[in-house]
């Protein structure tokens, strides 16, 4: 199953806007039970410069980012290799921009789509048209403090519902927009990144021996150099601009956060004020072995029965099914344990919604005191995507506090 | 204290959502960068422009109001003006933040937050000025590139 780390994708430091270094970012974001942040400064990635040092110190693993902010959207960009210059592209061509992103090896989602715009908060309402979503790799959903309860952040949303109703396969995350911390801020929302555990580690092994073949090659090259070029033919300066360029290219550029920017890419997201929704969908093969039955029911820890895989198929959040089954059985999942100390969240019966392009599938009430459940129930056909939602009550405020990405599903049966 | 480069102008709303670049000619390489970038007003003062502003985008936006005062939590607006900085081989940063005036340096080993440091070579720089907002009849904005010693 998924191993799921807690993140913030959207934050800043006084390298550009923001009123916080990036030593007190990483140590606030430790502190709020926060293992990876995406640094996402305006403009500029300068703030990487003191990365490994940070990380080291704080246990904190932080993603090269940039915010593109533009004068007709800020966009997300996070996981680049170099920088991408935001000022070469208008208004008409943005998905041009976008590519370039994906050249450098970044996803590029949309920050914030519905804050309000220029001249009030320059560029941060989305004004660029898009032909193509595909290209799009995901929505920031949910935006700022208590994001849920806002009405920008429930636009966003509603657009990501409606993209995936077209069958438009994104993802959506919440993101901070994170300038400074201060003892009385409201809570914020937390994006946990799904990573195969055994997938992920052969992909970092294979990318970091990628990665240290790629510079065994680049010193071989530099030794060699001399030797092929006399010393009158090159240009001094050329050289100290070249080797400087590599040296800030050595900032941004990390192989391994590639995982996570995959799994982001991926959409094996789940966005949540507090507890963790974990979803996922089993496919009986009944011809295979004709003796699966359906189950529906809510299960505690110590009451879950015991699973024969042996002739079934799971699907993860951010996977599609290809099935020309007629039945599905979801498996939602709600923890409390994880990440417990830093949220509160009051007694009460949660409600569980499992939704979909149909409209509401299926509900149930769930106990906020138990530390883990299980909700099995029954896909009716057709579906094309699925997610899990949760609602209950957050610091005096009622409203959806919980919500995992999509499950897709092709070629589901209609009769 | 040597000055490289000095430029200035005006702006308008009209040149708002715009950028201006400035090229220079670096005939040596320096120690060190400076730059003094500074622009005026920063607020607009003219409460009824302002109302009339804020209450278009609230309509643009999709923001309702529902009491007549409900422009004044985005007032007041502000012109911003960003710098940014590239060399003549690579990309050095950029000071996107909200102050009016502003003085950036960039050595070898150092550089100002925004910016990246390194050698500063000779060649042709620019200078890209950012006009994400421009709310005031007019905006001047003056920059000055200097060589050496401190700001």
């Amino acid at each position: 199953m998924l191993r799921w780390t807690p993140a913030e994708l959207h934050t800043h430091t006084f390298h550009s806007d923001g009123s916080q270094s990036l030593q007190e970012l990483a140590q606030a974001a430790k502190q709020a039970g926060i293992d990876v942040i995406a640094l996402t400064d305006h403009n500029t990635q300068s703030g990487l410069m003191d990365r490994d040092g940070i990380e080291a110190s704080t246990g904190l693993r932080i993603i090269a980012g940039m915010e593109w902010t533009t004068f007709y959207g800020h966009m997300v960009t996070i996981g680049l290799q170099q920088y991408v210059d935001w000022r070469q592209v208008g208004q008409g061509d943005i998905e041009k921009g976008i590519h370039l992103v994906h050249e450098a090896g970044g996803i590029a989602g949309i920050a914030h789509p519905f804050r309000i715009g220029s001249p009030i908060c320059t560029g941060c309402y989305w004004e660029y048209p898009i032909h193509d979503w595909s290209q799009v790799d995901y929505i920031e959903v949910w935006s700022t403090l208590m994001p849920f309860m806002k009405q920008d952040s429930q636009r966003a949303f509603a657009l990501w519902t409606e993209l995936l109703n077209e069958g438009h396969r994104l993802a959506a995350t919440s993101g901070r927009d994170w300038h400074r911390t201060l003892p009385d801020d409201a809570p914020a929302a937390i994006t946990y990144i799904g990573l195969n555990p055994i997938g992920e580690q052969k992909l970092e092994e294979v990318e970091q021996k990628l990665d240290r073949d790629q510079n065994a090659a680049t010193e071989q090259r530099m030794h060699e150099q001399p030797q092929t070029n006399t010393p009158s033919s090159i240009d001094p300066s050329e050289w100290v601009a070249a080797h400087d360029q590599a040296e800030q290219h050595a900032s941004i550029h990390r192989s391994d956060d590639h995982s996570y920017i995959e799994a982001i890419r991926s959409g094996r997201l789940s966005v949540t004020m507090g507890p963790l929704l974990d979803l996922y969908a089993v496919v009986h093969h009944y011809e295979a072995t004709n003796k699966h039955e359906v189950t529906e029911g809510i299960y505690s820890h110590s009451l879950l029965p015991e699973s024969d895989h042996s002739a079934c198929s799971i699907y993860q959040i951010g996977d599609v099914i290809h099935t020309g089954h007629q039945q599905l059985q979801l498996h939602i999942q709600l923890d409390r344990k994880i990440r417990h100390s830093h949220y509160e969240l009051p007694s009460q019966k949660l409600r569980l919604v499992m939704m979909s392009d149909q409209g509401i599938l299926a509900e149930t009430k769930l106990d906020s005191e138990e530390p883990w459940q299980e909700w099995i129930i029954a896909v009716p056909a057709p579906t094309k995507w699925l997610r899990a939602e949760l609602y209950g009550y957050f610091h005096e405020v009622c409203g959806m506090l919980a919500f995992t990405n999509a499950i897709y599903i092709d070629g589901m049966n209609t009769e | 204290m040597n000055v490289l480069y000095e430029a200035s102008g005006t702006v308008n709303p009209k040149s708002t959502q715009s950028h201006i670049a400035y090229r220079f000619m670096l005939h040596e390489p320096v120690q060190s960068l400076n730059i003094e970038f500074s622009y005026e007003p920063k607020l607009l003062e003219d409460e009824q422009l302002t109302e009339q502003l804020i209450t278009r985008a609230m309509k643009q936006y999709g923001y309702e109001q529902q009491r007549a005062e409900d422009w004044r939590k985005y007032a007041p607006l502000q012109n911003l003006l960003t710098l940014s900085l590239d060399d003549p081989y690579r990309h050095r940063g950029q000071a996107h933040r909200m102050d009016r005036v502003q003085q950036h340096r960039l050595t070898e080993h150092e550089a100002s937050p925004g910016f990246w440091p390194g050698s500063n070579p000779a060649g042709l720089w620019t200078v890209t000025i950012s006009l994400h907002a421009v709310v005031t009849e007019q905006c001047h904005y003056k920059l000055r590139i200097t060589e050496g010693g401190s700001l």
